[in-house]
């Protein structure tokens, strides 16, 4: 069984692998690599390409983003001296050579960028820019993954308000070029805290930056009425089991691989809260979440098939069970649906979290042929596990996630399945 | 910093000055003082960050200039003194202003001898070499290199756009530890400095600094973001006032700071509070959530004249040295949640702040004189002062403060922080007026 598992994969890979570039690739045991991942110190590096690049149009080198990483080479046979710099994304990087990088940068920037004896700053050794530039792609993808985006349009459909993930990513503000360094964000559900789409009953409204993101959340705004094709309930443990969503607000900062994000709500007197109630004698919803996690990359690629990484993390939320009254007031209830008492309104619950993913190599597009995951969300008194796969092409994909709750509560089923379509560009 | 590079600097500065002060000083009445000093504020310190310099540093492309300069002048001038005449082995120094040579100065390698070239000289030199000045295409280096091997030690690079240098003073600190034990505020940002540890009292964030509000805060920050936990310690900084505070909570939030974009959100809970801890159990205020957008934006600031262009004046005392100045501007939403405690210590709440009491235009201007250095890579400032606003139909805030520092281990200041006045229960026969008060905080601060 697992052979043909190991053949099927295989055969993915080689249907989706073309040939590397010869370009950029340089043999890894004579060249120091890594990437600076300062912020400031981007910044200056970035501030010195952008005049060399306006200053000299005829050498035709393509302008410096601020998302673009700066990777820097230094041959092991001459130390100290900054061999290459390269700078952009996606597998499509600009090349600065020795003798170009004396014009482009300041001598001193130079040295504390070799950093002799060490370096003093943030930055993180690879040299898969050098041994593969492709690999480059599937980092990125990771890297991206649940912070930031690698195009400026995603959109993805799949849910009752249609759009379950859109981000926008602005380079033109009324005719003007700006820095790409904010997007706007919608996102319906939270697949880290064990909610994928809409299971979760809010959305988020936002800004989104590759060290943040902040804004609004509401509940989901419904533009399907009554079929929603997207979220297929396979088992359902408890009748009519959602979380209804409420007004609140929402944050997440990177703190380099680690992130942590903050969500609350709050049902209330709200012109979008109270019309999508939909059973007044058992509102439950999400009022407060904190989610910390950190990434694991697995640089190596897994016998040629693809690439891994792993996160882990450490999820607490609380559940508050309300009733909405004839007076249209909320009052706090101590019963489930099936007539057991709760100890208190609100339900606490808080467990680490394991994730792991694979994709296969990323090629010409902005995201892998095949992405898979599966993860654990071990709470108890509400244990559940998704796994789930997507399939891109060009610009286009298709996303299953399939959630099994192993207890039995009042706001999801047993058994879940999500299903979305994507674009980017 | 050499010698040399001293006197460059020097130079430059007065450089710098002469561009601004065109003004004849003695018919300068007060008023003109002030209004001068609001221009230069909003306008020179913009032209100032929009000029850029460097110094040549190969010896061919300074031959390639010199040269035919040299030819040029001896033309125009065939008894011009020696003194005048860059020779090819000089370093050259080049100051844009927009996109154009501004100037270009000749440093003579042993002496540090600088000379500014004539620009009507240069102008007349073959149209290719000019163009490659510009192109930048040879090897090169800021004029001042310290500058650049200092702001790297994960402290301060972003100083060269005008932001970080200014930013730091608010976000965390430019050296290893500070002490603040009066406003009861402690940070550690161990070398090279990537992270750092605060713990601090107040909200000053959302305009209840030091004893207008009974929280606590532990902040674990990097160059752009900060994660903190909000903590019911009781208060123990050392201020002086009538106050009402906001009560205490738990809680936490994330903020992040960007070159031109900041903001944070927090969420608190009043949680376990004991009658007896309450500052005032019939009637509590405490911040349920927070939520701060704003846009900023740093400048460099020079009140200071040059005397070199103002012949037999002297130069002006500036009522601010120089320095930067950021101001931010953005909104803020602190909702709050008003209710009373029971001697069973169980919280009542009686009323949420709506939009008006919870909505406030946020203003901040923040000013740090210009850095200087201590103990390897620390950094001091020998003044920083900042005024902040929150604007709101209901709920107005006001807070500055000063901080002057004696040397770079010891500075004093004071803290002066105001709340208005919010109406709770309005029109109900348990109508509240909460009044926070206004408070004033000496500043002790160590550095380390």
């Amino acid at each position: 069984m697992m052979k043909k598992y190991t053949i099927f994969f295989y055969l993915i890979s080689m249907i989706t692998s073309v040939i590397a570039k010869d370009n950029g690739i340089l043999n890894p045991q004579m060249y120091n690599v890594w990437t600076i991942e300062e912020p400031a110190l981007k910044i200056m590096v970035q501030e010195e390409i952008e005049y060399y690049v306006g200053a000299n149009p005829e050498d035709s080198m393509r302008q410096i983003s601020y998302n673009d990483k700066v990777i820097i080479i230094e041959s092991k046979k001459n130390p100290g001296n900054i061999f290459e710099v390269r700078y952009g994304s996606s597998g499509d990087y600009q090349s600065i050579d020795e003798k170009q990088v004396k014009w482009v940068l300041p001598k001193n920037l130079r040295s504390e960028i070799i950093g002799n004896p060490q370096k003093k700053y943030f930055y993180v050794s690879d040299d898969s820019y050098i041994r593969d530039v492709q690999n480059s792609l599937e980092r990125e993808y990771f890297s991206n993954q649940f912070h930031w985006t690698g195009t400026d349009l995603y959109i993805s459909s799949g849910s009752k308000s249609i759009i379950d993930r859109f981000i926008f990513r602005p380079r033109t503000l009324g005719g003007m070029s700006i820095n790409a360094s904010n997007a706007f964000s919608i996102k319906v559900g939270d697949e880290l805290l064990g909610y994928p789409a809409g299971s979760k009953g809010n959305m988020n409204f936002g800004l989104l930056s590759p060290y943040y993101e902040m804004g609004i959340q509401t509940p989901i705004m419904e533009a399907l009425a009554d079929d929603n094709l997207s979220r297929v309930i396979l088992e359902e443990g408890i009748s009519n089991s959602y979380l209804h969503g409420g007004i609140g607000g929402y944050g997440k900062v990177r703190l380099y691989q680690f992130h942590l994000q903050l969500g609350f709500a709050e049902m209330g007197e709200n012109m979008f809260v109270k019309p999508n109630v939909i059973d007044s004698a058992f509102v439950d919803y999400l009022s407060l979440s904190v989610f910390a996690g950190y990434d694991f990359n697995f640089e190596k690629p897994f016998l040629r098939l693809g690439y891994f990484k792993a996160m882990l993390g450490y999820g607490f939320y609380q559940i508050s069970h309300k009733s909405l009254t004839s007076d249209n007031q909320y009052v706090e209830r101590f019963l489930k649906r099936n007539g057991e008492t709760l100890a208190e309104s609100i339900t606490t619950f808080s467990s680490p979290m394991i994730r792991l993913d694979f994709i296969t190599p990323i090629k010409q597009s902005s995201a892998p042929l095949l992405h898979l995951f599966t993860q654990v969300n071990p709470y108890k008194g509400n244990r559940s596990w998704q796994a789930g796969a997507g399939i891109n092409i060009r610009s286009f994909g298709i996303d299953v996630t399939y959630k099994h709750s192993v207890d039995d509560v009042d706001w999801a089923p047993r058994d879940e399945l999500f299903l979305s379509i994507n674009y980017s560009y | 910093m050499s010698p040399k590079n001293k006197n460059l600097k020097k130079d430059f500065t007065h450089y710098n000055k002469s561009k601004s002060i065109t003004m004849n000083k003695k018919n300068r009445s007060y008023v003109d003082n002030v209004k001068v000093a609001l221009l230069m504020i909003f306008c020179q310190s913009f032209i100032l960050s929009q000029q850029k310099s460097w110094r040549c540093i190969d010896k061919n492309f300074q031959e390639k200039l010199i040269g035919p300069y040299v030819d040029i002048l001896f033309d125009d001038d065939p008894d011009v003194e020696n003194d005048f005449v860059p020779s090819e082995d000089d370093g050259l120094v080049i100051k844009l202003k927009g996109g154009d040579v501004d100037a270009i100065y000749s440093i003579t390698g042993k002496s540090g001898r600088q000379l500014s070239l004539r620009m009507d000289i240069y102008d007349r030199l073959d149209q290719e070499i000019k163009e490659k000045l510009l192109k930048r295409k040879y090897e090169w280096d800021h004029i001042d290199p310290d500058v650049v091997k200092f702001r790297t030690r994960g402290r301060n690079v972003f100083e060269y756009s005008d932001h970080k240098a200014i930013r730091d003073y608010s976000w965390w600190i430019r050296n290893q530890l500070t002490v603040n034990p009066f406003l009861h505020t402690y940070t550690l940002r161990p070398a090279p400095g990537v992270y750092s540890l605060t713990f601090k009292q107040g909200d000053e964030e959302i305009g209840y600094s030091t004893k207008l509000s009974r929280n606590s805060r532990l902040i674990i920050a990097t160059e752009p973001t900060k994660v903190f936990l909000n903590i019911p310690w009781k208060p123990k900084g050392i201020s002086y006032g009538d106050v009402h505070p906001l009560e205490r909570t738990a809680g936490g939030g994330v903020s992040f700071d960007m070159e031109k974009l900041g903001g944070m959100i927090s969420y608190n809970r009043i949680g376990k509070l004991n009658y007896s801890d309450a500052f005032d159990p019939e009637h509590i205020v405490y911040n349920d959530w927070t939520g701060i957008i704003y846009w900023n934006r740093s400048f460099s600031l020079d009140m200071s004249g040059d005397p070199e262009n103002s012949k037999g004046f002297k130069r002006r005392n500036p009522w601010l040295p120089k320095g930067t100045q950021r101001i931010i501007a953005g909104v803020t939403y602190a909702k709050l949640v008003y209710g009373q405690i029971d001697s069973t210590n169980n919280f009542t709440q009686l009323e949420l702040s709506d939009f008006a009491k919870s909505f406030s235009v946020l203003l901040n201007w923040t000013f740090v004189s210009q850095p200087a250095r201590f103990g390897g890579y620390n950094d001091y400032s020998k003044l920083k002062g900042n005024i902040q606003v929150h604007y709101g139909g209901e709920n107005s805030r006001f807070n500055m403060g000063f901080l002057r520092s004696i040397n770079s281990s010891l500075a004093f200041g004071l803290n002066i922080g105001w709340a208005g006045s919010i109406t709770f229960l309005e029109g109900q026969d348990d109508q509240y007026v909460w009044e926070p008060g206004f408070v004033v905080s000496p500043n002790f601060t160590w550095r380390f």
